[in-house]
């Protein structure tokens, strides 16, 4: 049974007030053996009345929801999945978007050589967005958060 | 129990304050129903001048005797890109009835407007508010007062009449989102015919 350890990182994101971010991440942390790969799961939230772009945009324009891992220390990561996003339609307009709301996964499949070293590391990795609600649209954003593996 | 009751006293006055604190609320938003939706209306609008992607200078007061379009926007702004074309429609149909177009895109490097200018055919000027100065000016006092100035205005439309005074001013609203900018086109038949209403 991995031990499993809620962190929550709601940084700054999209306005001056951080205690009123627009997209928080919570981590679990992920327990693996060396030689072997594993999953670590970002639960996202977005508040209440946002919106965010989905993970690929039909207008080239358009900020796409994006997760960047860093090079980890023996940590080699491997496909991300993004949940299904859901349709956007524009009143008064025809055109229609995929987007993010509420809350979802997005799951970071990564793997860690046989080489590796026991003991805890702190896996950074970013999430860029942008958000609009139905008054505003504010400009895109970065949320750093770190995914504790621990490694045996 | 006595406790409690007064505890339900407690209540009860708060319940009565809560409400009286509504009440106050709603007669004061319905007082000013266009604060948000339409603000300064009748107010000179700010004067600026700003350089356009085609390399020319524009300058508000260089539209003196003109009706003037602007509108806010940034290539990221999906509800600015929505009403990119429209604004296109807007300037072929208004332009020869002496109104002047602007895009004022907020904050971003020209070649990444120049690709939306490319995209959607804009042959109005679009002007590069390269520090958002022009659009801090533009946002409304009190409106969205955690939001960052310079980007209040995003995604808005204005109408500025001959004399330089703001006749139009629609905020985003995407619950009522108007990208075929119609009320920009009432207004502008309006200030053509000579109707005098704000």
């Amino acid at each position: 049974m991995p031990l499993v350890v809620l962190i929550t990182f709601a940084l700054a994101g999209g306005g001056p007030d951080p205690k009123d971010s627009i997209v928080t991440v919570n981590v679990d942390s992920v327990t693996v053996g060396a030689g072997t790969s594993s999953t670590a799961v970002l639960n996202v939230r977005v508040k209440k009345g946002y919106h965010i772009q989905a993970d690929s945009v039909a207008d080239e324009f358009l900020i796409p929801t994006g997760l960047e891992m860093e090079a980890g220390d023996h940590l080699i990561a491997g496909k991300v999945d993004f949940p299904p996003a859901v349709e956007f339609r524009l009143q008064g307009a025809d055109d229609t978007w995929l987007v993010y709301d509420g809350s979802f996964e997005i799951r970071v499949a990564f793997a860690v050589p046989g080489d590796a070293r026991e003991g805890v590391r702190m896996w950074r990795g970013a999430l860029r967005y942008q958000a609009c609600d139905d008054r505003r649209c504010l400009p895109p954003d970065t949320l750093e958060f770190d995914i504790p593996v621990s490694v045996l | 129990m006595e406790y409690r009751s007064k505890r339900a006293d407690f209540r009860r006055t708060l319940k009565a304050l809560l409400l009286a604190g509504i009440i106050t609320s709603t007669v004061s938003l319905a007082g000013s129903p266009n604060r948000e939706n339409q603000p300064m209306i009748g107010e000179s609008a700010p004067l600026f001048s700003l350089p356009g992607v085609d390399g020319k200078t524009y300058s508000l007061a260089d539209a003196a005797g003109k009706y003037v379009v602007i509108h806010f926007a940034t290539t990221w702004c999906p509800f600015c890109n929505a009403e990119a074309p429209h604004l296109q429609k807007l300037y072929e149909e208004y332009g020869k009835k002496g109104v002047a177009v602007y895009i004022v895109d907020v904050k971003e490097e020209q070649a990444q407007v120049d690709k939306l200018v490319d995209k959607f055919g804009l042959t109005f000027p679009v002007l590069m508010d390269t520090d958002g100065a022009v659009s801090t000016q533009y946002a409304p006092e009190g409106v969205q007062p955690d939001l960052e100035r310079d980007a209040v205005p995003l995604a808005s439309n204005l109408v500025i009449d001959r004399e330089g005074k703001i006749r139009f001013y629609s905020l985003l609203n995407t619950m009522a989102f108007d990208a075929k900018l119609t009320g920009v086109r009432e207004t502008l038949d309006r200030l053509l015919e000579g109707d005098p209403r704000p």
